[in-house]
């Protein structure tokens, strides 16, 4: 068996080396194009996918939130939980917040919003949300009837959704804030972006105006407390220390609120898939191109290599062999770009997307599994033919018929 | 007239003396022949029809051959009398549509084609009319292939393959692609091929029909010393007159059919 296997590899290795150089490189250049074709999109997913998460840790769950309790609207006692919570010792920092939903008035416009009423001495420990102001500046714990509002509802400075906006409300300006039949005015002191369009369409006041408005002063509820732990430490791990600290109230990480970007990854799966399909289906033909011209041009040779008595499976395998170096040599120059070039590159020099500067991200498991598939596509791609051909009475091989 | 009897006498006692003496010499020819008169292949009754569409082309008509071991044998006949088509029924090229092929004591007719590529593989060698070396390989590969199927260590391969090469003169051309050789070079390649795994026969299709009178004799003369040096049995099959010299004997076909 070994000794057929090693026949088969010689024969292999010498059409390679003593073959036709041009058609060799074309190939092996061709089915490295199809491997980091292969990955590219999953590497841009798992960029995108990355970066969507860091943006939604960084400005709006943080790490793990806290909710109400079952059947409860609002946590109580929040800022001794959260006294609680932050003497773990990978919290950070927590954020108790008030949550709701409002219309704006500006001008003309009105728009509805995710309104957060948050403590900012607190909220700069959890969320990068002051370093995301673009005009104007955050609020600070004295702040009262003043409002930070996102691009999305301020509309300008690149709003993606410009025209669904209060159309250009800049720092100073007025804007009407109704909550529950609630109206009250709002002096804007600050803009900002996150560039993740779903944080971006929000607002944040003191939480004292926004238990206000709700009824609710002076009564220390939460309807979330985002909490933020040092990097590195596992949302699991953090989970079990709450739970262990006694905590009732529903934990929950920032995976569960991924919801959307989940779905937004199945639809980019499943045209990932769509793509990886056609290129291994590419790469089979190439394949089955290559070996089947080869091998039209070795008939004779195969029919002599049998009438000497090599077995019809050791001059298959030699051409499956062939095939799978070429796939090998693709994959590992496809990998060798993709991990030493483009990646890298990407790193360094981010690529300007709506959401960010976005850098592509390459999974070893995913490269394998793409290998893997390549490797599958070359030796179908050769045995058919190769089986076929073999198989035939070597007279007739001889005789080129 | 006394002295011219004597004479005479003379000459009949030694004329008998010399008839004794050759009697002789043939008994015991003939017992030298009888050790060596072993058969190493015998064809019975051998009969291969080719379809054509509805044409059935009687290629071989039952035809009986028996090849001696060390015999270098020649089959000869016009063009298309079968002798390809016997080579390759001799050779295990081909399975006859009935008859028998016997290689030393093995009956083939009931093998597979597995086990008879396997039988050949150690068996059997063979020199095509264009060579038929693999172009990818270099003079020493294409030598050793068959050793190298058989399973023998690199090195094992590439001494005998070196040897052998020296045998036809080419030891000094080991490394060389058959694409950079000459005719009879290529030829010579192809017969240290044939020969690397030391089959009980050699055959050859019409070895030197691609190459001009001057190779064809190199290449004779290495088949003449394999078969005198080795004892290696050899069949044949030529066109020329002055190469079936070369042989002990020549088998004669015409259409199918062997002609005594
Ligand atoms: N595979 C085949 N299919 C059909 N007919 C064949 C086949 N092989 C041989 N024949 C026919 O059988 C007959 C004998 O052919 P063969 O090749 O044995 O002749 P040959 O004596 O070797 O001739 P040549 O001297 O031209 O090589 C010819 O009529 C040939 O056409
Ligand atoms: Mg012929």
């Amino acid at each position: 068996m070994l000794e057929k296997a090693r026949f088969s590899f010689f024969l292999a290795s010498r059409y390679i080396i003593r073959g036709n150089k041009g058609i060799t490189i074309f190939t092996i250049f061709v089915l490295a194009l199809i491997f980091i074709q292969l990955v590219l999109f999953s590497s841009m997913l798992a960029g995108v996918t990355l970066k969507f998460n860091e943006l939604m840790v960084d400005y709006q769950t943080g790490n793990v939130v806290i909710e109400p309790k079952e059947e409860e609207r609002y946590i109580e006692d929040a800022s001794a939980l959260q006294k609680k919570i932050e003497s773990l010792p990978q919290v950070v920092g927590t954020s108790a917040r008030l949550k709701t939903t409002g219309n704006f008035h500006y001008k003309e416009k009105e728009i509805g919003a995710t309104v957060y009423g948050i403590d900012p001495a607190d909220e700069i420990f959890v969320t990068g949300l002051e370093d995301a102001v673009i005009s104007g500046e955050f609020l600070s714990r004295p702040d009262r009837g003043e409002i930070i509002l996102g691009r999305e509802v301020s509309g300008g400075f690149g709003a993606l959704m410009e025209s669904r906006s209060l159309g250009g409300v800049e720092v100073g300006d007025t804007v009407e804030l109704t909550i529950g039949g609630v109206t009250r005015e709002f002096r804007v002191k600050g803009i900002y972006t996150t560039r993740y369009f779903m944080a971006d369409a929000s607002a944040y006041l003191a939480r004292a105006d926004l238990e206000e408005m709700l009824g609710i002063g002076g009564r220390d509820l939460a309807q979330e407390i985002a909490v933020k732990t040092t990097d590195g430490t596992s949302e699991y791990d953090t989970r079990t220390s709450l739970l262990s600290l006694g905590i009732s109230e529903n934990i929950r990480t920032w995976h569960e609120f991924a919801g959307i970007l989940r779905l937004i990854e199945s639809t980019l799966g499943m045209v990932r898939n769509i793509m990886n399909a056609v290129g291994l289906l590419i790469a089979f033909v190439i394949i089955f191109v290559v070996i089947y011209v080869n091998l039209v041009n070795k008939k004779r040779q195969i029919g002599v290599q049998k009438a000497i008595g090599i077995e019809q499976n050791v001059i298959v395998a030699s051409f499956v062999l062939q095939a799978m170096l070429y796939a090998g040599a693709g994959v590992i120059l496809g990998y060798a770009f993709m991990r030493f070039g483009l990646v890298p590159y990407t790193v360094s020099h981010p690529v300007e997307v709506p959401l960010g500067a976005m850098s592509l991200r390459l999974d070893n498991a995913e490269a394998i599994n793409r290998a893997v598939l390549l490797f599958l596509a070359s030796v179908v791609g050769s045995v058919i033919p190769a089986y076929k051909l073999a198989q035939k009475d070597l007279l007739d091989l001889i005789w080129g018929k | 007239m006394e002295k011219i009897r004597t004479q005479a006498e003379d000459a009949e006692k030694s004329m008998d003396k010399t008839q004794k003496q050759t009697e002789n010499m043939v008994k015991s020819m003939d017992k030298i022949r009888n050790l060596t008169e072993d058969t190493i292949i015998e064809g019975a009754d051998i009969v291969r029809t080719f379809k054509m569409g509805e044409v059935e082309v009687r290629a071989l008509r039952s035809v009986n051959v028996r090849i001696r071991r060390g015999e270098f044998v020649a089959i000869m006949g016009p063009s298309g009398s079968g002798k390809t088509t016997l080579l390759n029924q001799l050779g295990l090229l081909d399975t006859p549509n009935s008859g028998k092929v016997i290689i030393d004591g093995t009956d083939t007719s009931r093998m597979s084609d597995r086990e008879k590529g396997k039988f050949r593989l150690h068996n059997l060698g063979y020199v095509f009319q264009d060579y038929a070396l693999l172009p990818e390989l270099n003079a020493m590969e294409n030598v050793y292939i068959s050793l190298m199927m058989q399973g023998k260590s690199k090195t094992e391969c590439e001494s005998a393959a070196a040897e052998i090469l020296a045998a036809v003169g080419l030891g000094d051309r080991l490394q060389q692609l058959p694409s950079k050789m000459s005719g009879g070079q290529q030829q010579r390649v192809s017969i240290a091929r044939a020969l690397a795994h030391s089959p009980r026969v050699l055959f050859a299709d019409e070895p030197c029909a691609n190459l001009d009178s001057e190779t064809s004799k190199e290449v004779l003369d290495l088949f003449e010393k394999f078969n005198k040096e080795k004892g290696q049995t050899i069949v044949m099959v030529t066109h020329e007159e002055w190469h079936a010299k070369y042989a002990d004997r020549v088998i004669k076909l015409k259409d199918g059919i062997v002609q005594e």
